[in-house]
């Protein structure tokens, strides 16, 4: 579902789908695209707009990420509709 | 209903007040660790998210008070996504317990007081049981507890739960906030949604039939948002139809969103003054994922752990299972020769030692498997199984999830296929209950170590691997195939929080294999032994003249009535009658055998009787254990399989499905083997 926040959001280069944010990277969610119900359900879990994530693998199958101390496992598909925008580029280690 | 301190100090003639409390919190936050501390039972406990898949309620009193205490489901939300959740949603809506409990996770403030700003707009008295308070400054976070509970006016009681410290904290907060009345949260939304909700809460409160005890801005918000089981339940209130239409047309998806974000942003102003977050870092459980979900490693490191786990469980159980076996042989023979009624000792030595023991000689195996699957479960590699799985599973029209059930199979199926409940699709549910009966549970065991052990000497292991692995690819198989035809579509995404693991404790594991195992031996006591005394007279019958278990007797008449069907597998009628009294239970297979064959004739156990009959060689016990690898595992299975598919259909599909399955595999088995020359 295109909403015209998502293709504001899309010209801008510096937004990257949290599957493609390579490993050891910070990011900061800046929205959350599909459907409502899926979308509303993933921010009920926490993940969401304004939210820091670091990922900590991202090579093959699901993604995870870290929030604090929790660690998420998200699905290829899922991990494509969340948008993010690097925090300074730099590698947290 | 308050009452005042005084009044509960005046209560002398011993008369309990009685309180409801319920247990709710995100998943894996230790509610129901929290529920065994406080009540003595002895839920299960797993370091992975949705262990809990049901309400369970115990008792625990102090002081005056007799408290009714519900552990429930984990949730993130009230909005109830899953069969789980939802049970914990009404739960907390329908049952409307006094004072709710609800479990928080120290380390994810946020998101957990989110749960509590739905759970407060309930109108619900409510306690915070700050958990997992030694794992908060890990990375360096602290909250101040005191300010924390002044914003949110609720009472804020940290916890270890699993250490038990502080509960009696908790007991007294009980007391203290059964009490007096608490204040809501803070929570303000726009002007517009507020002004949406002031006006469905004025409709609504000309509706004379909505229960008192409903808060009718809880009620509001959700019409506001569009909540799907709100039509029901303004119908099983005799709502006319034209008042829920005028209601719900009030509702609009967008509404949802900015509720959420009302809610959460109320949430970080008020958690920003008392929370330090603390810095994201490598964990030692992050580099324990960096190899066991490795692209290349994860998929043989899995197996490596399976195939590791039978070696294990063969290797400690065999010398105690010859010595178990050895003693009912002997204790079977003592009867038959020493009892003079002859049909009593045989009763006790062919049908109950020879059949019940035949069973508990298996307890060793049996109790090695649920202490493994407990280390599993309680190390935090569960979840991490599904992991590594879900790029497989997706590929078979699933996700990683429904890996979960599927491991949980190994031990049982009856909790596993409950299991699904947290799944959020249904058809996904579906899908994974229907292939859950070809994990081979625990009692499918004993045929195997059995058979593999008594004819295929050192490589016995790996045949039991073998066959274990057979389960899972029929399962996926299945998998595929009902995807494409009956329940055609996309499973739901993927999304699951990876606990940090634990080094598993040998206490808990052995408690936990204790609890799993107590149900096998009460089974052996219970319907193994009604089911070989069923067995036993059968093979005595007709009275008087006939050899016990000979061609003659009645068991002999049923199975050789059967016999044609599975001639092409290779059985012949005693392998059948045990197959069909296996139905009942997977244990019988073993036991009735126990029964016919390894009868007390002399003072040797199943094995050697099995040995010295000449029925048995290597290719028609491995179509033998193939067979019973794949057909229905039991009757409560197909017991669970009405409850959770709710159709009848979908039940007997299984058992056909299932049936044919078997026959088909063990056919191909005992066919190729026979023509490759591995005949008798
Ligand atoms: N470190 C630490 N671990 C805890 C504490 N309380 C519970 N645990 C562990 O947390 C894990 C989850 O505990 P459970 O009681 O099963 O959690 P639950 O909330 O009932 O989980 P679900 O039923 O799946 O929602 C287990 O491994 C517990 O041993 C605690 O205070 N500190
Ligand atoms: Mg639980």
């Amino acid at each position: 579902m295109l909403t015209k926040d998502v293709i504001k959001t899309m010209s801008d280069e510096t937004l990257v789908p949290l599957g493609f944010v390579s490993e050891g990277k910070k990011v900061r969610i800046v929205s959350i695209i599909g459907g409502s119900r899926i979308r509303n359900r993933i921010i009920e879990m926490g993940l969401r707009k304004g939210i820091d994530v670091t990922i900590i693998k991202n090579s093959f199958g699901p993604v995870i990420i870290a929030i604090g101390q929790t660690r998420f496992a998200l699905g290829r598909g899922i991990s494509a509709k969340i948008l993010t925008r690097l925090i300074n580029g730099k590698v947290n280690k | 209903m308050t009452i005042k301190t005084k009044n509960i100090k005046d209560i002398s003639d011993g008369s309990k007040i009685s309180i409801n409390i319920a247990l709710i919190g995100n998943p894996n936050t230790g509610k129901s660790t929290l529920f065994n501390a406080l009540t003595g039972l002895k839920q299960k406990i797993g370091n992975w998210p949705g262990v809990t898949v049901e309400k369970k309620e115990g008792k625990r009193s102090f002081n005056n008070f007799e408290l009714s205490i519900t552990d429930l489901p984990g949730t993130y939300s009230l909005s109830a996504s899953s069969l789980d959740e939802q049970i914990a949603r009404d739960f907390i809506v329908h049952d409307t317990p006094e004072i709710v409990v609800q479990i928080v996770d120290a380390s994810n403030l946020e998101r957990n007081l989110y749960l509590t700003s739905m759970i407060k707009e309930l109108g619900a008295r409510v306690i915070i049981a700050l958990n997992m308070m030694d794992l908060l400054e890990k990375d360096g976070s602290s909250i101040d507890v005191q300010k924390l509970s002044k914003e949110l006016h609720i009472p804020i009681i940290p916890m270890i739960a699993n250490k038990k410290i502080g509960v009696d904290d908790l007991e007294n907060a009980i007391e203290a906030v059964y009490q007096e009345d608490q204040k809501p949260m803070g929570i303000r939304y726009s002007k517009e949604v507020e002004e949406t909700l002031s006006k469905i809460q004025n409709m609504l409160a000309t509706i004379p039939s909505i229960p008192t005890n409903f808060k009718l801005r809880w009620l509001a918000i959700q019409i506001l948002q569009n909540s799907t089981e709100i039509p029901t339940l303004l119908k099983r209130w005799n709502v006319k139809d034209t008042v829920i239409g005028e209601l719900t047309s009030f509702g609009k998806e967008d509404y949802e969103a900015e509720i959420i974000d009302s809610k959460y942003e109320y949430i970080s102003k008020v958690t920003s003054k008392v929370w330090k977050k603390g810095e994201t870092k490598l964990t030692r459980s992050d580099l324990i994922d960096k190899v066991v979900t490795h692209k290349w490693l994860g998929i043989p490191i899995f197996l490596l752990i399976m195939w590791g786990s039978f070696q294990f469980v063969f290797a400690i159980s065999v010398p105690f299972m010859e010595l178990i076996d050895m003693l009912f042989g002997w204790l079977a023979g003592l009867l038959v020769d020493n009892i003079q009624i002859e049909w009593l000792g045989s009763l006790l030595g062919d049908g109950i030692v020879g059949g019940v023991g035949s069973v508990l000689i298996f307890v060793p195996p049996i109790f090695t498997m649920f202490f493994i699957l407990s280390i599993l479960e309680d190390s935090g590699y569960l979840a991490r199984a599904a992991f590594v799985m879900d790029k497989l599973m997706v590929k078979f029209g699933l996700h990683g999830h429904s890996f979960i059930p599927m491991l949980l199979g190994f031990g049982c199926n009856v909790p596993a296929i409950m299991s699904t409940r947290a799944l959020k699709d249904k058809k996904d549910r579906m899908i994974t209950i229907l292939i859950n009966p070809f994990m081979s549970c625990g009692a499918r065991m004993p045929v195997f170590i059995l058979f593999a052990g008594l004819f295929f000497g050192a490589s016995a292991g790996t045949v039991i691997f073998a066959l274990y692995v057979l389960g899972i690819a029929v399962a996926i198989l299945t998998a595929v195939l009902l995807r494409k035809t009956f329940f055609k579509g996309k499973s739901a995404p993927f999304i699951m929080e990876l606990p940090t693991y634990h080094s598993p404790k040998l206490k808990a594991a052995t408690i936990a294999m204790w609890d799993k195992g107590k149900m096998y031996l009460k089974k052996a006591g219970t319907i193994i032994l009604i089911g070989v005394v069923f067995v036993w007279f059968l093979a005595a019958m007709p009275f008087g003249g006939v050899e016990y278990g000979g061609p003659d007797t009645w068991l002999a008449a049923v199975g050789t009535f059967f016999e044609p069907i599975f001639k092409p597998l290779g059985f012949d009628w005693r392998i059948v009658v045990a197959l069909i009294v296996g139905f009942i239970a997977k244990e019988l297979v073993i036991g009735s055998l126990g029964t016919i064959v390894g009868g007390g004739e002399s003072e040797e156990g199943i094995k050697s009787a099995i040995l010295a009959d000449g029925g048995f060689y290597a290719l028609n016990s491995l179509s033998l254990m193939v067979f019973t690898l794949l057909y229905v595992p039991c009757a409560a299975v197909v017991g669970v399989m009405k409850k959770e598919t709710g159709s009848w259909r979908w039940t007997i599909f299984s058992i056909v499905y299932s049936t044919v399955i078997a026959w088909l595999f063990a056919f191909a088995v005992f066919q190729i083997g026979s023509l490759m020359g591995f005949g008798l």
